[in-house]
């Protein structure tokens, strides 16, 4: 489940399944923007919780997997400190998709703003 | 065995065998990672890892994230093995057709219509048989999967020794299903086209088994025979390898095999042909067809020891590879 640090009373309140639909399109925003630089699915982890972005192994690394296999990232395979750790890295049909994403996040951000004032 | 590796082998049970070994690497390269990072001084590994593999949850709860399991009646472990067996199976049905193709009737657009016809009726039949069987043997295996009410990593059994063999040969399990069904259609839907061609002097005669003077073979213990082969069968492409268990189903279904056959002979009229039964009804033993029964009843006899022969080696071999693998791992 990905989760935010900050929850307030107000969004405790909200059923866990509403507030998941609207997170999980942004968890794909959110990592391909990530892995702009090259990263292994841990610190990638690390890295997202670190912008408050929460999110268990069982949800990322089967999402990056799709992601990889839309050819969104692509991956391979290095060994560090003995053990072997998978990289991922946006591919630029990736980056094009991130741009294009990036704006209707823009769009719809500006616009629920206006629909929630 | 350490507990990871358990967790792992678990996780990958749910998954099709061509993707178990990239996401086994990955979820233990993840899993060494997590470790590391949250082990702190004086802290026991052990209990680091029992609490990260907790956190993770039940590895079939991590398997379905990586393939959408509930959503499919057949669910992603099995789908490689349900398409590997789709695709063959236009091959198979058509190359069953022909057995049935109307030669005789020559090539009438009329007829060859009709025969098409048929095929296409057929593939639609197997097809659906084989959705069937899939969607059995995948809820049979969901209901055996018992969801962990509270998930302790130190409870999850160990992954069985892999047998000598393990790996099984794709195309050979494919072929032995198809075969197998081929089988099956033929004794029990055109039993007149599963014969032998025999002399009788200058005149050859088509003998057909299953007619009342030839042999009789115990129809319902071939179908149970050839039914749990391709259960076994669909079961091994599914599952992507040999186990202890179904190792023993195939040694067991050699057993019901040499029964089938044993049965066979046994009960055969061919070798039953003597003057008293012949004249009981009403059949001279000068009769042509009675020499050419007789023959193809000593040719059969005579077949028959080396096939017993070659069926007790088969099951031989299956016990001797059950006792060269360990069965389950410490």
């Amino acid at each position: 489940m990905w989760h935010t640090v900050q929850k307030t009373d107000q969004s405790a309140a909200v059923p866990e399944s509403l507030a998941l639909e609207i997170r999980r399109g942004a968890l794909v925003l959110a990592a391909l923007a990530a892995l702009r630089t090259e990263q292994y699915g841990y610190s990638l982890k690390k890295f997202l919780a670190e912008a408050e972005i929460h999110v268990d192994e069982g949800t990322l690394y089967p999402l990056l997997r799709r992601l990889e296999s839309q050819d969104l990232l692509s991956s391979r395979w290095v060994i560090e400190e003995g053990r072997p750790r998978r990289y991922y890295k946006i591919t630029n049909q990736g980056q094009a998709t991130l741009t294009a994403l990036g704006g209707e996040w823009e769009q719809l951000s500006k616009a629920l703003r206006r629909v929630l004032k | 065995m350490s507990l990871i590796d358990r967790y792992v082998y678990h996780v990958g049970k749910h998954l099709p065998a061509e993707r178990r070994e990239d996401v086994a690497r990955e979820l233990m390269s993840l899993i060494g990672d997590r470790v590391e990072d949250e082990l702190r001084p004086g802290e026991s590994r052990d209990a680091v890892i029992l609490r990260v593999l907790r956190e993770m949850g039940p590895p079939s709860v991590v398997a379905e994230r990586y393939g959408y399991e509930r959503r499919l009646l057949i669910g992603t472990s099995s789908l490689p093995a349900f398409f590997k067996l789709v695709k063959v199976l236009p091959v198979a049905v058509l190359a069953l057709s022909l057995l049935t193709f109307p030669w005789q009737d020559g090539l009438s657009p009329t007829g060859l219509a009709a025969w098409l016809l048929r095929c296409l009726a057929s593939m639609l039949l197997n097809l659906g048989v084989l959705v069937v069987v899939f969607v059995v043997l995948e809820q049979f295996s969901r209901r055996h999967t018992k969801p962990d009410a509270v998930f302790d990593p130190s409870k999850l059994s160990p992954a069985p020794a892999p047998l000598a063999g393990a790996k099984p040969r794709t195309a050979l399990l494919v072929a032995k299903i198809y075969v197998a069904a081929m089988v099956l259609v033929l004794f029990n839907f055109y039993p007149n086209l599963v014969g032998v061609w025999t002399n009788a002097g200058l005149v050859r005669f088509w003998v057909i088994p299953l007619s009342a003077f030839g042999v009789h073979v115990p129809l319902w213990l071939l179908n149970v025979w050839l039914a749990g082969d391709i259960v076994l069968e669909t079961e091994v492409l599914r599952q992507g390898i040999w186990t202890r268990q179904t190792r023993w189903a195939q040694v067991g279904l050699a057993a019901v095999g040499l029964a089938v056959f044993i049965a066979t002979l046994w009960s055969s009229h061919l070798g039953q042909l003597d003057p008293a039964f012949l004249t009981s009804v009403g059949i001279a033993v000068s009769d042509p067809n009675v020499k050419a029964l007789a023959q193809a009843s000593r040719a059969l006899t005579l077949a028959a020891a080396p096939l017993v022969l070659l069926i007790l080696a088969h099951i031989a071999r299956g016990v001797w590879r059950l006792s060269r693998g360990t069965g389950t791992a410490a």
